[in-house]
């Protein structure tokens, strides 16, 4: 698969939540074993704020490149990857509706492609191969959204089965795949410059002031006949950079641990295997194990450059800050529960 | 019992193997020095060692967990692994250590080994020849040690 850099499958991945631990590196990302990677073929990402340093610019030279903070991005819109599903529709034979569950924290349009293309190239655009993409849905945001809900316009987000080979829609290409959904909201620069949802057309090169979550996915068929829907990769577009997804190993049992047990201290699960004392915060990349409290953390790094959990090499370590408030921020909305 | 300036990591690892041991192993801090621990492994079933009772001792060096703990059989085994002097041939106590491991994992993996020898990368030689030349023989002999020396007084 095209700009697979880490083992591939399984993949639950960090859908914990309303923040995505993420950066916005002043250096090309080839550089950089990012936790949220850009797409390989994706351009330069855009000077930092403030342009203190030009794009390109490396990181000063020294041991602050051994352990990086994270910068937050977070997520407008989720689709809850397992509840993806393409179900039969009653009366229509050969055709199958799109259906999933997903939150908004604003109000957000969606699409959905079969059998399309993208073009990284040109702002991640997707153009089906052969039903044309139906018109956008429009939500309001909220929490545990139905697609294709009671619009009469739900009905038009469907594979035609017969339009298509079966083994076109079980297996992704390079850069094509069976099923793709796409969420797409206006960032409040985009609001403050007026930009509104229905500008977009579907598929076309995303702008600067969209914010969306693209979610690939293929069709594979159960023993008993009907279709299941598996994700391969979830992207999300930020301030005109495309961010791949990945897992981190270990959080969502710590930010599960963190919340189930607030008050025990002793829970294993959520605390640094090294001192087994604070918490876990620090991934070891590019394993992207998240084990470690970022003090034993940078205590490792001068005793051996070996992951404790799979003794991988440790090229370097992200520290990830995590809301742990006790009141959930509106943004908490997307976690997954 | 002086635990001021004991990691916190070695209290809780030593709390925790008090009150939820694992099957068929016992630990137990040295009442002198904390970093010091009485093991003993029970020899596991359909293993030459069954009914015998290994004693070990377990210390915790000063870099612990940054370097492995050091572990050493007590009691006289015969086993492909283990040497006279009760050193222990396992690689996590060497290079494939790591500080995820715990006192808890090291001994399930040498409770492990006493079930599984491993001829194939040797501590005695000669014992690994026997081992490799006749298994039946071998593990007659290590049957023989168990009821000889690992009987619990």
């Amino acid at each position: 698969m095209g700009g697979q850099y880490y083992p591939p499958q399984p993949q639950p991945y960090m859908n914990n939540g309303q923040m995505y631990g993420g950066w916005r590196p002043p250096y090309p990302p080839q550089q950089y074993p990012a936790l949220m990677q850009q797409h390989p073929s994706g351009r330069m990402p855009p000077p930092p704020p403030g342009g203190a340093a030009a794009p390109g610019a490396g990181p000063a030279p020294g041991p602050s490149q051994e352990l990086t903070q994270t910068a937050t991005i977070r997520n407008a819109v989720n689709l809850k990857k397992n509840t993806l599903e393409a179900v039969p529709i009653p009366g229509t034979p050969n055709k199958l509706a799109i259906t999933f569950t997903f939150d908004a924290s604003q109000p957000c349009a969606v699409t959905t492609f079969v059998a399309a293309t993208e073009e990284p190239a040109r702002a991640c655009r997707l153009t089906p191969a052969k039903q044309e993409a139906a018109p956008p849905l429009f939500y309001e945001k909220g929490l545990g959204l139905k697609f294709p809900g009671s619009a009469p316009e739900g009905a038009q987000h469907v594979i035609d089965m017969g339009l298509y080979d079966e083994a076109a829609l079980f297996a992704a290409g390079r850069d094509t795949f069976p099923l793709v959904v796409r969420l797409e909201t206006v960032t409040d620069k985009g609001r403050r410059e007026g930009r509104t949802l229905q500008e977009l057309s579907p598929g076309a090169e995303q702008q600067p002031w969209v914010q969306s979550q693209t979610t690939f996915a293929v069709l594979h068929r159960e023993e008993d006949g009907s279709f299941a829907v598996r994700t391969t990769k979830q992207k999300i577009w930020v301030e005109g950079v495309s961010y791949e997804l990945q897992e981190i190993y270990g959080l969502e049992q710590s930010v599960a641990a963190a919340r189930a047990d607030a008050d025990d201290a002793d829970n294993e699960e959520r605390l640094c295997v090294i001192c087994l004392v604070n918490e876990r915060d620090t991934t070891v990349l590019p394993c992207r194990h998240m084990c470690m409290c970022h003090e034993c953390a940078q205590e490792l790094r001068k005793q051996t450059s070996k992951c404790p959990i799979c003794r991988n090499q440790v090229e370097s370590l992200l520290h990830i800050k995590m809301y742990k408030g006790p009141k959930p921020l509106p943004q908490q909305a997307l976690t997954e529960r | 019992m002086e635990t001021s300036q004991l990691p916190r990591r070695i209290i809780k690892e030593t709390q925790r193997l008090l009150s939820e041991p694992v099957a068929g192993i016992s630990a137990a801090p040295s009442e002198d020095n904390l970093r010091y621990f009485n093991v003993i492994i029970l020899g596991p079933d359909s293993s030459p060692y069954q009914g015998g009772m290994f004693k070990l001792e377990l210390f915790l060096p000063e870099d612990y967990p940054m370097a492995a703990p050091k572990v050493r059989f007590l009691t006289k085994i015969y086993h492909p692994n283990v040497d006279k002097l009760g050193r222990i041939c396992l690689d996590i106590l060497k290079d494939k250590w790591s500080p995820a491991l715990q006192i808890r994992t090291v001994l399930l993996s040498i409770q492990a080994l006493m079930s599984a020898p491993n001829p194939d990368d040797p501590l005695d030689e000669n014992v690994a020849r026997h081992w490799k030349t006749n298994e039946v023989d071998a593990m007659n002999t290590a049957r023989q040690w168990t009821a000889a020396h690992a009987q619990p007084q």
